[in-house]
């Protein structure tokens, strides 16, 4: 096999010799298959294994009951119709959406204001981005941990601040009015850091001679942001608003660490909270892979939608 | 314009001489004197976001340093009255910590060279090599970009435990190794080599898999820091995988190991908790310290594809 390639080497490489004057990149092309394979078969493997297959496992467990330790026994379509009949997954569903409706919107704003403060020739503009960039390195588990301990009903931060203030002890976590939005403040801030930096790479793409025809056109500092900076900086905010809302819809570690048991009445149970929960506390694995391919379907639909609407409102050049 | 321009000036020129030597000098470290006014505003918000973000860092330090008198108690103080070195010692102590750290460094090494093999061998075949069913099989690679890591969590851990995997490092290390990014990522990169070094290499009577060594990899060195620091960045703080994948301490990692320290926890012992979520953020602060411009560059090319 191997005398085989060096053979094909050879003739290929006569074969441009005769026809001299043909692109160079013609030499060595019939051994290229093979090396192709090498190359390639590893990763294909792995995602033929960890992604396809996975997926189609998945999809047939969905239409079972199975607990790991017995085989998968056939259940049709029960575990659709348990799910979507059950009030506790769309409560589920209900607050990802939230999450990801608010919480990405919220967070595209912020690290617009920020960015265009940081982009801005200020003093200290490195310590700054230092200080901005700092939750993205953070463990999210570890900063839930420490969330937590703000939250802490009156010895966290937050009570001490606001104790002074005449606000009287809040029980952020516990109180199904607030323990959604103390989920999200914390997603906010965590998700910013990552943010913050693509916004700012796609501000330092934009070309200054925009701003200075702008100037010389008589636009006023607003008129520059909306009319230069916001649509050319659209590609940058398509691409947060597809990824950011891709990871919002798996929102799990906070939730698991700031209300364990999915909050009060359930007001901050998140669909993956709800997967891991059956799975691994239920062993109900069709149940989860149910739960699992109709988060899949969602996410798809979302991002189709967004793509599909990228039209209006994002500028390519 | 003129004359209003003239006004601002007049009004804000008493006002800077009424203000404190102390704090003139502040404002002159800041670089707020004379015309910058605005500019002033905007670093005392920018200050006061500043000051919110480093916030829960300085809140976590200082708490891991005190004893459960002083942060169970009122008033808000960052300096310790008493340091605490102790809360360290006793998380080491009370859970395997020292195990947890080593876990979690050889998951990361392992995921790091396996990304970068797998991810630069595929990306450079797609740029590189021309064979039947190129074009459809980059796109079943790229559509996995779609499907996020909760969406195959219970099928991968059905096939990990088929294979015995379960409470092994291959079980947490290798479905977690696929990232269709870097393949994508290498290929645009290997796609803008120019051919004349290929060639030459070829005609020099190089295999592909030589050329690739000696010419393709040398030259995306800047790339393989990129990716490899963002599988780090990944690896370390991965967390839902793991707490599955790994159900013994010996095998666990610092991100579940706090989680459950944490979960376990009835006595609300935060000095214990802070120190042990000091202790686990660390070593990529200090990454972030030294290889910052590669982490971004990395994080800014995720952004190139949209």
């Amino acid at each position: 096999m191997m005398s085989a390639i060096g053979v094909s080497d050879r003739a290929t490489g006569d074969s441009k010799s005769v026809r001299a004057p043909r692109r160079r990149r013609d030499v060595a092309s019939r051994g290229e298959g093979i090396w192709a394979f090498n190359f390639l078969a590893p990763f294909i493997v792995g995602i033929a294994v960890f992604y396809y297959i996975a997926i189609v496992a998945s999809w047939y467990f969905s239409f079972t009951r199975y607990s790991l330790l017995r085989p998968p026994m056939w259940l049709g379509l029960d575990n659709y119709r348990f799910l979507i009949e059950s009030d506790i997954f769309r409560k589920a569903l209900w607050n990802t959406a939230k999450l990801t409706v608010v919480g990405v919107p919220a967070t595209i704003v912020l690290v617009i204001g920020l960015g265009l403060a940081l982009n801005s020739k200020i003093r200290f503009q490195s310590a700054y981005r230092l200080v901005f960039f700092l939750p993205l390195v953070t463990m999210p588990v570890a900063s839930a941990i420490v969330w937590r301990w703000m939250y802490s009903p009156d010895t966290g931060l937050f009570d001490q601040l606001l104790g002074p203030l005449g606000v009287d002890r809040v029980e952020w976590l516990s109180r199904p009015g607030t323990a959604l939005w103390a989920v999200l403040a914390m997603e906010v801030w965590r998700q910013s850091g990552l943010f913050l930096l693509i916004v700012l790479a796609g501000l330092q793409n934009i070309p200054q001679v925009y701003y200075e025809a702008a100037t010389v056109d008589g636009a006023n500092a607003w008129q520059r942001f909306r009319y230069v900076t916001l649509p050319l900086l659209s590609p940058s905010l398509f691409f947060l608003a597809v990824t950011g809302s891709i990871a919002a819809f798996q929102t799990f570690d906070a939730v698991l660490v700031l209300t364990p048991g999915g909050g009060p009445l359930n007001s901050t149970r998140t669909v993956v909270f709800d997967i891991h929960g059956s799975a691994f506390e239920s062993l109900r694995m069709g149940r989860a892979s149910a739960a699992s391919l109709l988060l899949l379907a969602v996410i798809l639909a979302v991002t189709a939608v967004q793509f599909r609407m990228q039209r209006r409102w994002v500028h390519y050049e | 314009m003129g004359p209003l321009r003239v006004t601002v000036q007049r009004g804000a020129a008493p006002a800077s001489s009424a203000v404190s030597a102390t704090r003139r000098a502040l404002e002159g470290a800041l670089g707020l004197v004379g015309r910058h006014g605005p500019r002033g505003a905007l670093h005392v918000l920018l200050l006061a976001l500043a000051f919110l973000y480093v916030m829960p860092f300085l809140w976590m330090i200082s708490t891991s340093l005190k004893g459960p008198a002083e942060y169970l108690g009122t008033g808000v103080s960052l300096i310790p009255d008493e340091i605490r070195w102790e809360n360290y010692v006793e998380v080491f102590e009370r859970v395997p910590f020292a195990k947890f750290y080593w876990n979690t460094i050889v998951v990361t090494v392992l995921r790091v060279v396996a990304q970068l093999a797998l991810a630069a061998t595929a990306g450079y075949a797609f740029a590189r090599f021309r064979f039947k069913g190129r074009t459809l099989l980059f796109i079943a690679v790229l559509v996995i970009l779609m499907v996020p890591p909760p969406i195959t969590l219970v099928p991968n851990f059905v096939i990990i435990r088929r294979l015995g995997w379960v409470n092994t490092y291959a079980g947490l290390v290798v479905p977690t190794i696929w990232s269709a990014f870097g393949v994508f990522l290498f290929r645009q990169f290997f796609l803008t080599l120019p051919r004349d070094l290929i060639d030459a290499a070829k005609l020099d009577g190089c295999r592909p898999w030589r050329v690739f060594w000696h010419v393709g990899l040398p030259a995306a060195r800047s790339h393989i820091a990129a990716f490899g620091l963002l599988v780090a960045l990944y690896s370390w703080n991965e967390f839902l995988w793991s707490l599955v994948a790994a159900t013994n301490d010996d095998r666990r990692v610092i991100s579940v190991g706090i989680y459950l320290f944490q979960a376990d926890n009835r006595q609300e012992e935060w000095g214990l908790m802070m120190a042990a979520a000091t202790v686990s953020i660390v070593p990529l602060l200090v990454v972030f310290a030294i290889a910052q411009k590669h982490l971004i560059r990395g994080i800014t090319l995720t952004g190139l594809k949209g």
